[in-house]
């Protein structure tokens, strides 16, 4: 099997389920898919070391963690607003998606972003504690401590009142 | 009690994601290829230029990191990087910016009169409540430090701020310099509307204030007082916070962004005469703008970049990643559909649009920001077609949208990114600034 078929395998197994944690990353679907999608075209550009990893999945899933901050470096002043709460996210960003889960996804938005990724790659992506240690970098106390901090601030986004959590006047669609 | 909502999260979005064929992806890593290879070029070069003494450095940026050992390295996160400049403007000659040494650190205000070769360290403003302090100038030797200038307070549908004449500023306070940082006060808000904007100073959203009963008013740089313009808009619905979302000079026209009160499309309202009158011209081929739980996306607006001058540049949202351009030569008074642009992201334009000083439009889009400054804007003049522009020198990680400064500075754009300011005299070729 030469390396595009590796890719282009790991394409089709893994592509709906990185863009699912992304999506919790970016806060945006359209954008989760693209940002999938480079992480993709990153990995077939220069397959060599991709092939040589044990597992295939963690291997995209930090490129595309890396893709995801760039992202959201480059929109640092908005994520600054959203954090703050000033500028939420419409529903429209979302299409298909339920209100409940955009309002999800708007109050995952709202954590800063060492807590967002570990609260995505948690619950979202399914990763132990320590694979999610091991994803970040970062040790296990500091998981644990990002993921209680996380879990009580989207408690207390999710619980403000409507469904779909619309507080601002201003959205961005 | 979060398990069963990200359950459904899992689902719903895996069912909505649309996946391209993968030739799509194979095409895709040709770009990168070509990309890391101008990338490879660029650091070879300055690697030569550093060895011979000429030093320049070069950031690798976020795209290129993380793809090599048997597991990637996630790169760095988005709040590294000390110290920071966080804000920058420029009034009259002098650059202003807030620098912050460290993540714990008290927020500290420079200013420079010879472009960022050497800084003067001023005053904050007395106990500033503005953890995130951002300056903005007003005038030539005035400039405001609020909470976020460049996005001024948003309040919910059914809370309208304060009246005029109450006490507006208790919660988010407006501080005013006019001696370049010696002294801050507090704007007070004036109940007497006023008849015109002062030649050279900037309108102020109202919202800033959080005063209600106007869209549009004006700090009198001579007191320091805020005051309602006597005539506001007409003909155009405007909602606190929008009539700052535009990218003009002080020395610019006034150029107002909102939707017509009928159809919700997209307008823009214009005063030749420093606001005593103003002529709105609704983009009747717009896209209507949708009111969601009374709300409105900001993407539906229609976002202004002008210079100094009769010429300017809107964008008006046609889809997800899709503009239309519209070009006007007579303030606003005639408008001429430009060249529609694809591939962009509402949070780039929105962050980087401006007048270039050769007249030319430039806009980011979502092709995606290299260590070379290229393959990240479009720019064309008039009703020209949008093609890729390089912007030499250009900080790859901005955090303030590009400032277009009036016509005293010899440098007249102005950006600062994680790595400090930096300026251009014609906002294609761009030199960084040295932190203080």
């Amino acid at each position: 099997m030469d390396a595009e078929d590796s890719v282009r395998l790991a394409y089709e197994a893994y592509y709906r389920r990185l863009v699912t944690q992304v999506s919790g990353l970016v806060g945006d679907l359209a954008e989760a898919e693209d940002a999938v999608h480079e992480a993709f075209a990153r990995v077939l550009a220069s397959p060599r070391s991709f092939l040589r990893a044990d597992d295939a999945e963690r291997w995209l899933r930090v490129v595309a963690l890396n893709v995801a901050r760039s992202r959201y470096r480059r929109r640092w002043l908005f994520d600054r607003l959203v954090r703050s709460g000033r500028v939420e996210i419409a529903p429209a960003a979302v299409p298909g998606i339920s209100g409940d889960r955009v309002a999800l996804l708007a109050a995952l938005r709202r954590l800063a972003p060492p807590t967002r990724e570990a609260v995505v790659l948690h619950h979202l992506a399914d990763l132990s504690v320590a694979e999610v240690a091991a994803t970040l970098e970062v040790p296990v106390g500091t998981v644990k401590a990002r993921l209680a901090r996380g879990r009580a601030a989207l408690a207390r986004f999710l619980s403000d009142d409507e469904p779909v959590a619309l507080p601002e006047e201003v959205h961005h669609a | 009690m979060l398990e069963p909502q990200f359950e459904r999260l899992r689902s719903e979005v895996g069912d909505a994601v649309r996946q391209p064929d993968f030739v799509t992806v194979r095409r895709r890593a040709g770009r990168v290829r070509r990309r890391r290879a101008v990338a490879a070029g660029a650091a070879f070069l300055a690697t030569v230029l550093t060895a011979t003494g000429l030093g320049y450095a070069v950031d690798r940026g976020p795209h290129e990191r993380g793809v090599a050992g048997p597991v990637p390295a996630v790169s760095g996160v988005p709040d590294d990087g000390w110290p920071r400049m966080t804000s920058v403007t420029n009034a009259g000659t002098d650059l202003y910016g807030v620098l912050q040494r460290c993540t714990t650190c008290a927020l500290q205000l420079y200013v420079s009169s010879d472009g960022g070769a050497s800084w003067q360290r001023r005053t904050v403003p007395p106990d500033p409540e503005a953890p995130l302090g951002a300056l903005f100038a007003l005038a030539p030797h005035m400039v405001a430090w609020h909470e976020d200038g460049n996005a001024p307070v948003y309040r919910p549908l059914n809370s309208a701020g304060p009246a005029v004449g109450q006490n507006p500023l208790a919660a988010d306070p407006l501080w005013i310099t006019r001696d370049g940082g010696q002294t801050w006060r507090r704007a007070v808000v004036d109940t007497q509307p006023v008849t015109a904007v002062p030649e050279g100073t900037k309108p102020v959203d109202c919202a800033l204030l959080h005063v209600s009963t106007c869209a549009v008013g004006v700090i009198d740089p001579a007191t320091g007082r805020f005051a309602p313009l006597a005539s506001q808009p007409t003909g155009i619905t405007v909602r606190p916070g929008w009539a700052s979302l535009v990218n003009v000079p002080l020395d610019g026209r006034l150029w107002v962004p909102g939707l017509d009160p009928v159809t919700n499309k997209p307008a823009v309202a214009t005063s030749s005469d420093a606001g005593r009158t103003w002529h709105t011209h609704v983009f009747t081929d717009g896209v209507a703008a949708v009111v969601d739980h009374g709300a409105v996306g900001v993407a539906y607006l229609p976002q202004v970049a002008a210079g100094s001058g009769e010429t300017a540049y809107v964008l008006t949202y046609r889809a997800d990643h899709v503009v239309d351009a519209h070009y006007t030569t007579d303030g606003g008074m005639t408008w001429r559909a430009g060249d529609t642009i694809r591939g962009v992201w509402w949070y780039e334009y929105i962050s980087l649009g401006f007048v270039a000083a050769d007249g030319s439009h430039i806009v980011a889009t979502g092709t995606g920001i290299n260590a070379t400054g290229t393959g990240f804007v479009v720019a064309a003049r008039g009703t020209g077609r949008y093609t890729p522009a390089t912007l030499s020198g250009y900080p790859v990680q901005p955090t303030q949208k590009v400032q277009v400064i009036s016509g005293q500075a010899a440098e007249r754009y102005l950006v600062t990114s994680l790595t400090g300011p930096y300026l251009s005299k014609d906002g294609r070729t761009w030199r960084r600034v040295l932190l203080p």
